[in-house]
């Protein structure tokens, strides 16, 4: 070992007096495609950490702000915490942006964590990468307001008006960042009547440019436009701050229906407090939607409904053609006969 | 007839004085070519460390000193072209100008590109003048950018010669062929234990050139490296398209 510690120092001190000026080309490819395979599987396994070490992350401060609602930057350290404890380098651009949303009476606690992904000196050539991770929880304690809550980055894809309007008549007129909650249909207007033209995935990001009158569905660009219902998009602007944009004519159906496309409610009435059972059935469906989440092709849900609620079962066939049922469910106050 | 001491001195016959005035004329000729080497080393230190030092202004759009530095470079290529060394007047004032840049700058990061080339040096991958010159650059560079570059541009210079000579050789999806069996045989034998990772370890030792025969086989690709220093200064730096520092 000594020998040929010695026998390598040797042939280092040639160096100096060594000018040769040749190349084994061969090993000089094989060298760099290896330091190249060496370098990119460095840093997809540090990526791959960072990932595993932020989702780890998140969860652990999203189930610390459910007990702790306003503490969030305590949730922010222990986030920066995890991240740099286990992830080489350091952590100085961990976000953490908390909210509160009321979904179908449930309240639920967002919790959104990035953490930018940084090779060093590399900037130049990757934009703006960055790991992200969410967690939904429901709040037991309540919709209350998270203490010192961040605003989600907006990304202004036009330039900003120079003048400043007053709060009262502010209206986004650029596009802004909205995330999808969970998956979403995208229709050719706003409402259930209008035909599914795409797919949102959960988490997918999306430009949102404006909204219908009655603020319940937003528009958004995805690839193409088209618009989905509001309360699955997740954005940081007020709904009513955007601009509402015209819906489009209803388009004309597909004549052919398929085959089998059931839904049905059962009681149809109801009083407050009481629920009900919706069964569907949709044979040779590629994917069904009730109400805009994703559902099985037969099956049934109960409702529990406080207001006259309406139920609209979407179904696609052959990725082209899309059919809705609807069921609507009617409440009489439990004083009345 | 009888000379005197002097005029033997001085006569063409003499041949002891021929030499004493030779070896004079010789030496001079020695003292003028290594102030010159001496000079054009200072040159190039001062041009590589003008690059870096506070005291000096940044560099500009086609800033004359990242055109000597180029220039220099070109140089070192050129003469490893013609005569298959890299001069020690260009390759030792850049080292020395990294090792001075890491302590004003307080940046070691050239150690590790000098330690990893250094064990390239040690299998023979390269010449010592060509490691020098990738010493050098890599001290006034130690960036990740400009390691990017330097693969880049070796990969688009060697790729094709070595291509073009399998391709004079034999028929080159022959030989891809053969290589893909041979690697085949050789992962069946490391799952059946015939081969231990220490044997393939061996085996990619035992392929790498010899001292002698990196000499007598090797090609004078100096110039490779250089393009790719000057391509980063031109690209990266801000006597170019900076773009580095853009975004």
């Amino acid at each position: 070992m000594r020998r040929r510690f010695f026998h390598v120092l040797k042939n280092l001190s040639n160096v100096w007096r060594d000018e040769r000026g040749t190349v084994s080309i061969e090993m000089a490819l094989v060298t760099l495609i290896l330091s190249a395979v060496l370098f990119g599987g460095v840093e997809i396994m540090r990526y791959g950490l960072l990932r595993y070490h932020l989702d780890r992350a998140t969860y652990h401060a999203a189930r610390y702000l459910v007990l702790n609602p306003n503490a969030t930057d305590a949730a922010r350290a222990m986030v920066r915490a995890e991240v740099e404890h286990n992830v080489l380098g350091n952590a100085d651009n961990v976000q953490l942006y908390a909210k509160s949303a009321r979904r179908e009476g449930r309240c639920l606690l967002i919790v959104e964590t990035r953490v930018r992904y940084e090779i060093e000196e590399l900037n130049w050539l990757l934009v703006d990468p960055s790991a992200e991770s969410v967690q939904v929880w429901p709040q037991p304690s309540g919709c209350r307001e998270l203490a010192a809550r961040p605003q989600l980055p907006t990304r202004t894809l036009t330039p900003t008006p120079t003048s400043i309007p007053t709060l009262a008549q502010r209206v986004r007129l650029d596009l802004i960042e909205g995330v999808a909650m969970v998956n979403a249909n995208i229709r050719l207007g706003p409402g259930f009547e209008y035909a599914i033209v795409g797919r949102l995935a959960e988490k997918e990001v999306v430009q949102v440019r404006g909204r219908d009158e009655t603020a319940t569905w937003l528009q958004v660009l995805p690839e193409r436009i088209g618009w989905v219902y509001a309360p699955l998009i997740q954005i940081d602007e007020p709904v009513s701050s955007l601009q509402i944009v015209a819906a489009p004519p209803l388009p004309l159906r597909t004549p052919a229906p398929p085959a089998r496309l059931l839904l049905d409610a059962v009681p149809k009435v109801l009083k407050v407090g009481e629920c009900a059972w919706l069964r569907w059935d949709t044979a040779d469906a590629d994917f069904v939607t009730l109400n805009e989440k994703d559902v099985a092709l037969q099956g049934e849900q109960k409702v529990c409904p406080t207001v006259d609620t309406k139920y609209v079962l979407s179904a696609s066939y052959d990725q082209d053609r899309f059919f809705d049922r609807e069921v609507k469910i009617m409440i009489y106050p439990a004083g009345d006969p | 007839m009888e000379t005197t001491k002097n005029e033997w001195a001085e006569s063409p016959l003499n041949t002891n004085a021929i030499d004493a005035r030779v070896s004079y004329l010789t030496i001079l000729k020695k003292a003028v070519v290594v102030f010159l080497r001496l000079l054009t080393a200072f040159t190039v230190f001062l041009v590589a460390w003008s690059l870096f030092d506070p005291r000096f202004a940044p560099l500009t759009f086609l800033d004359p000193r990242a055109l000597v530095l180029a220039s220099i470079l070109l140089a070192a290529g050129a003469i490893d072209l013609a005569k298959g060394v890299v001069p020690i007047e260009i390759t030792y004032p850049l080292m020395l100008a990294g090792i001075v840049r890491a302590m004003v700058v307080g940046d070691p990061s050239f150690l590790l590109y000098w330690f990893a080339l250094a064990i390239i040096y040690l299998f023979n991958v390269v010449g010592g003048g060509d490691m020098k010159l990738l010493m050098g650059m890599f001290g006034l560079w130690p960036h990740l950018e400009f390691f990017i570059v330097m693969e880049i541009v070796i990969i688009a210079t060697h790729l094709p010669i070595v291509l073009y000579r399998r391709l004079q050789i034999e028929n080159l999806r022959a030989q891809c062929r053969m290589f893909f069996a041979w690697v085949r045989v050789k992962l069946i034998d490391l799952t059946i234990g015939e081969a231990t990772p220490n044997d393939f370890l061996r085996q990619a030792i035992a392929h790498c050139p010899t001292s002698e025969a990196l000499s007598q086989r090797g090609d004078r690709l100096a110039i490779a490296f250089s393009l790719a220093g000057i391509i980063y200064l031109v690209l990266m730096t801000s006597a170019g398209l900076n773009w580095r520092l853009r975004v």
